[in-house]
């Protein structure tokens, strides 16, 4: 089916349109969800939330992007509302901790790493510590760098993504690359 | 102090540690819980939500119908009760003659 065809149909609410659809797509929306909250069952509820807008927002949506694209973008702005929500949330337990000392602060979440199913067992150790260092990068490098590491997304691609110029992301890229060699550096030499 | 060289093979090393990766899969059931958590928020929206603001209304009208059945019920005198009350005006002569009742006084 052609992609206009399919939001025509996706439109009119046929079912097996969207069934489709969400098989066309749930891979990649569930690496995109992982590679950012680096937790199978996060990724998964995301995804299906993911998949939930676009079942509700169809109807409004303007083929000024490609489905493709917007759905991407869906995902991706989803984690990070997660993300943000929850470094909002270990503040406040932070905080909490602080003025009642008895009770501990839930740090679990963000202490756990979780290997990426696609990691190669020999890089598990090194693909850890890339992780952690990407998790320290400014918002837009690490989406950047997220979607071409992970989603192996072109530059032009995660440019449509990000509502971006193919410059901007050449830069943020750029840029992206400096501050985790920087990063790893650091570490290494403190190791 | 580690050698500087090694340090930047070993971020190099890491740098590439992603390359080749797998896309990470959902299961064949996937399209399935969807479609069941999609039907879920539907039915919950369906069900009509508690609000305050029609508990409110629904209050106000209740408060309404109670007291029109009250007053209503209440207002129609009884017959007994007319009787007493015109007992006791006239004990205490406390009725207004009519002037057809009027009866003036003959001198003979």
């Amino acid at each position: 089916m052609q992609e206009s065809e399919l939001i025509k149909q996706l439109q009119l609410g046929n079912h097996d349109a969207f069934r489709s659809l969400v098989e066309e797509y749930k891979d990649r929306v569930y690496n995109t969800c992982l590679g950012f909250l680096r937790n199978p069952e996060d990724a998964e509820d995301m995804a299906q939330e993911v998949f939930m807008k676009v079942y509700e927002s169809v109807g409004d949506f303007r083929e000024d992007a490609a489905l493709g694209t917007w759905i991407y973008r869906i995902a991706v702005t989803k984690s990070l509302e997660l993300i943000r929500k929850r470094k909002r949330k270990k503040r406040f337990a932070y905080l909490q901790a602080f003025l009642n000392p008895e009770e501990d602060p839930n740090t679990t979440a963000d202490s756990d790493f979780f290997p990426h199913p696609g990691i190669a067992v020999e890089n598990k150790e090194r693909a850890e510590i890339l992780m952690k260092a990407i998790e320290k990068l400014p918002e837009q490098q690490r989406i950047a760098f997220t979607l071409h590491k992970l989603e192996y997304l072109s530059y032009k691609e995660i440019a449509r993504v990000m509502d971006n110029s193919l410059s901007a992301v050449e830069s943020l890229m750029h840029r992206a690359k400096k501050n985790l060699q920087q990063e790893l550096f650091d570490y290494y030499q403190s190791d | 102090m580690k050698n500087k060289e090694a340090i930047h093979k070993e971020v190099e090393k890491t740098m590439h540690a992603l390359d080749g990766l797998e896309r990470a899969a959902t299961d064949d059931y996937f399209f399935s819980r969807l479609e069941a958590r999609i039907d879920n928020r539907y039915d919950e929206k369906a069900e009509p939500a508690f609000s305050w603001g029609i508990a409110a209304v629904m209050l106000v009208i209740l408060c309404n119908i109670a007291t029109f059945f009250y007053f209503a019920g209440g207002a129609g005198y009884s017959e007994a009760g007319t009787e007493e009350i015109t007992a006791m005006a006239e004990e205490y002569s406390l009725t207004v003659p009519s002037v057809y009742e009027y009866e003036p006084e003959i001198n003979e």
